[in-house]
């Protein structure tokens, strides 16, 4: 099995575009939670999301690129993330243009129907879509973004190598990052462009999501509070991030200078329930268990934790941290950047590099309370790294989970 | 060596091996009332609630799921290793019923628009609360996860086409490097719905399926096992495409589908020791399946 290394990060995010920034404002403990201004949300049961920029001057452009209408890339707003993070990575990663065959490992969030596509085609008598003007001419913006123009659009930001995209609800990230590091491992590519973008920041998303009782209720800067003994849900977020990974040996061959490697991958399966967790976690305990072994078993210093802030998630995780990885430093991202649901772990597997190329853990913000049954080593401020490696979690609806072990540059 | 043991089909001409495919596609007038000039091919001969062993979940599952199940329930699994067994499958796009959202268009529209301060203030109330369980794209493979017990490495490969013949490579290389002792692969999609109809052009001939297979990597394979093998020179060849002309394009599910087709040739034809399965569309998926012994 070959070495995989991490050349270039991209990050579009509620906290700034460009990893530098993002860094910053992560280890600034700044949180990006405020009132929705992508759409109108007043009436809405939640009115807080953390919202990444969306420049008029990136739309305008993918939609010259994609042919996808402007208005269908404001509502669905993961297609230009996506783009814009892709370009950084590889930009990062490359002096010049990336190789021929840089691969795609992709995660990716599900289609947003565009409701004022919908409602020009609604026959309210009929309680459907008006038959008379059926079917519409197929163009790139009608009724949804299909997913294809958004795979599509990444692969056309530079890598045209094999590709494949996950849906894995909120995993789609890690496990994007962790099967495209198994291709390098494996020997079926050389360099792979692995991350994930989404949003679900649109009028649909935070109403479908309010509706599952999954989001805080509350319009506070502190709204997502994983680990807290008042939590009450999570708060939707949004953005992007894709990292360039390479065999050990060519990014060495090229002179490139690694940022860190990637030690581990694991998936497992609930097969619990699609609406809630396994009680024990014990998809979520394979997942680690795997992974810790696939890396050599090494000393983890800091778990990047799923860690929603909803009542269920939080506390089943801990347990589960503390009974395959042992006493180790814990911090969850979504504190201060939401939850980007597809985009999320490859947002904070971003969060996690930090132990490696500042040396600092990532914090979990707003913790003023700690629920005793979430009682671990929590990182309340960012604070020295200190170990071998780090994990990141992640775990989707529906009981797919992926974890994935990070260490230092070689 | 990784061996493919046994393939099932929810589709069309019914449930069950890959016989289900001997006979012709039903082809009918799509039961939507606005493309009733259509012609689709609904898996209309199984009852979903007669093979979801989790009757609770069943209102939890889009039509995709159902098949999904359907056709999982129909495979011979091992007992065994379940809780390190993986799941691969090919998924398509989120659903599109404009009838689950009739109620919140009927609170929020205000002069043909949405008017989002009554969305949020009425239309949301009255949407179903398990909706997402619905549009959410991995859930076919969750569902079948937890009707089979399945507990091990995963993959819902988003696939408009031929990609489903990804989730078997994904299910192969999983089995290759020991991380489960035997998987499911396959692709389900219902593309039957408002949305999907609505978008996609009148000649095509849509249909729903389900196509998974048991691969198991093995030292001795048993009498009747195919060789999953890596693509290359083979006796004959099928198209993604050819399948899905003959047995009508169910997106998602139409790699799948042709692995089952080709299974059928090889257990039908004694004379024919191989074959390659490509997709015109997408050259960069390919696979290959051979006798063993």
């Amino acid at each position: 099995m070959r070495r995989v290394v991490v050349t270039g990060v991209g990050i579009v995010s509620p906290l700034g575009a460009g990893y530098g920034a993002f860094a910053e404002a992560i280890l600034d403990g700044r949180c990006a939670v405020g009132p929705i201004r992508a759409f109108d949300a007043r009436t809405f049961a939640a009115t807080v999301a953390a919202e990444a920029t969306l420049d008029e001057r990136e739309v305008a452009a993918c939609a010259e690129a994609t042919g996808c209408d402007p208005l269908a890339l404001r509502i669905d707003r993961k297609l230009v993330f996506g783009v814009r993070a892709a370009r950084q990575a590889i930009a990062h990663a490359f002096d010049g243009a990336p190789p021929p065959g840089l691969a795609l490992s992709f995660g990716i969030g599900l289609e947003v129907l565009l409701l004022p596509d919908v409602a020009s085609l609604y026959d309210p008598a009929k309680r459907d879509l008006d038959a008379s003007r059926l079917p519409i001419p197929r163009r790139k913006n009608a009724l949804r973004l299909s997913l294809d123009h958004v795979v599509d659009a990444i692969a056309n930001a530079g890598a045209r190598g094999r590709r494949r995209a996950y849906v894995a609800a909120c995993a789609s990230g890690t496990q994007a990052v962790g099967e495209g590091a198994s291709w390098i491992a494996r020997g079926a590519a050389d360099a792979v462009l692995a991350g994930a973008t989404d949003s679900m920041v649109n009028p649909m998303g935070v109403g479908c999501f309010s509706l599952l009782g999954a989001l805080s209720p509350r319009a506070a800067a502190d709204a997502c509070r994983p680990f807290h003994r008042d939590r009450d849900g999570t708060v939707i977020g949004e953005g992007a991030a894709f990292f360039v990974l390479e065999s050990l040996d060519g990014a060495r061959a090229r002179g490139a200078r690694p940022l860190a490697e990637i030690l581990g991958y694991a998936s497992s399966l609930d097969a619990h329930r699609v609406t809630a967790p396994h009680p024990r976690g014990d998809g979520a305990r394979r997942a680690m268990a795997n992974v810790l072994a696939r890396a050599g078993r090494p000393r983890i210093g800091y778990v990047n934790a799923h860690g929603t802030g909803t009542p269920q998630n939080d506390a089943v995780e801990v347990q589960a941290i503390r009974a395959t990885v042992g006493e180790t430093a814990i911090g969850a991202t979504k504190s201060q950047v939401g939850h980007a649901m597809a985009a999320a772990g490859a947002l904070e597997l971003a969060a996690t590099l930090l132990c490696f190329t500042h040396g600092r853990c990532a914090p979990t913000a707003h913790l003023g309370a700690l629920d005793p049954a979430c009682a671990a080593d929590h990182v309340v401020a960012p604070r020295a790294f200190s170990g071998d490696a780090a994990l990141k979690n992640s775990f989707g609806f529906g009981g797919q989970n992926a974890s994935i072990v990070v260490g230092g540059a070689p | 060596m990784i061996v493919l043991r046994a393939v099932s089909v929810c589709a069309a001409s019914g449930l069950g091996d890959e016989r289900v495919l001997d006979g012709e596609t039903l082809f009918c007038a799509c039961p939507l009332a606005q493309f009733a000039q259509r012609r689709v091919a609904p898996a209309a001969q199984f009852d979903p609630a007669a093979v979801v062993a989790q009757r609770k979940s069943l209102k939890l599952m889009n039509r995709a799921a159902q098949l999904a199940v359907a056709a999982a329930r129909a495979l011979p699994v091992p007992a065994r290793d379940r809780e390190r067994a993986g799941l691969f499958l090919g998924v398509g796009m989120s659903g599109g019923e404009i009838a689950q959202l009739a109620g919140l268009l009927d609170e929020s529209l205000d002069g043909g628009e949405v008017d989002l301060a009554k969305m949020g203030a009425n239309g949301l109330a009255r949407l179903n609360p398990l909706l997402s369980f619905h549009v959410l794209n991995n859930m076919p493979l969750c569902h079948v996860s937890i009707e089979l017990g399945l507990g091990g490495p995963h993959g819902a490969i988003y696939a408009a086409g031929a990609e489903a013949l990804d989730a078997f490579a994904a299910a192969a290389d999983a089995l290759a490097a020991g991380e489960a002792p035997w998987a499911i692969a396959g692709g389900a999609d219902a593309p039957l719905d408002t949305v999907t109809l609505a978008l996609r052009g009148g000649d095509e001939r849509l249909a729903e399926a389900a196509a998974l297979a048991l691969l198991l990597a093995v030292d001795e394979p048993a009498p009747g096992d195919l060789e999953w093998a890596e693509p290359g020179g083979a006796d004959r060849e099928i198209t993604v495409e050819e399948t899905a002309a003959r047995f009508g394009d169910s997106l998602a599910a139409s790699g799948a589908l042709a692995v089952a087709e080709a299974v059928r040739i090889l257990r039908m034809h004694a004379d024919v020791r191989s074959i390659a399965i490509r997709s015109a569309a997408l050259p960069s998926v390919s696979a290959r399946l051979r006798r063993v012994g």
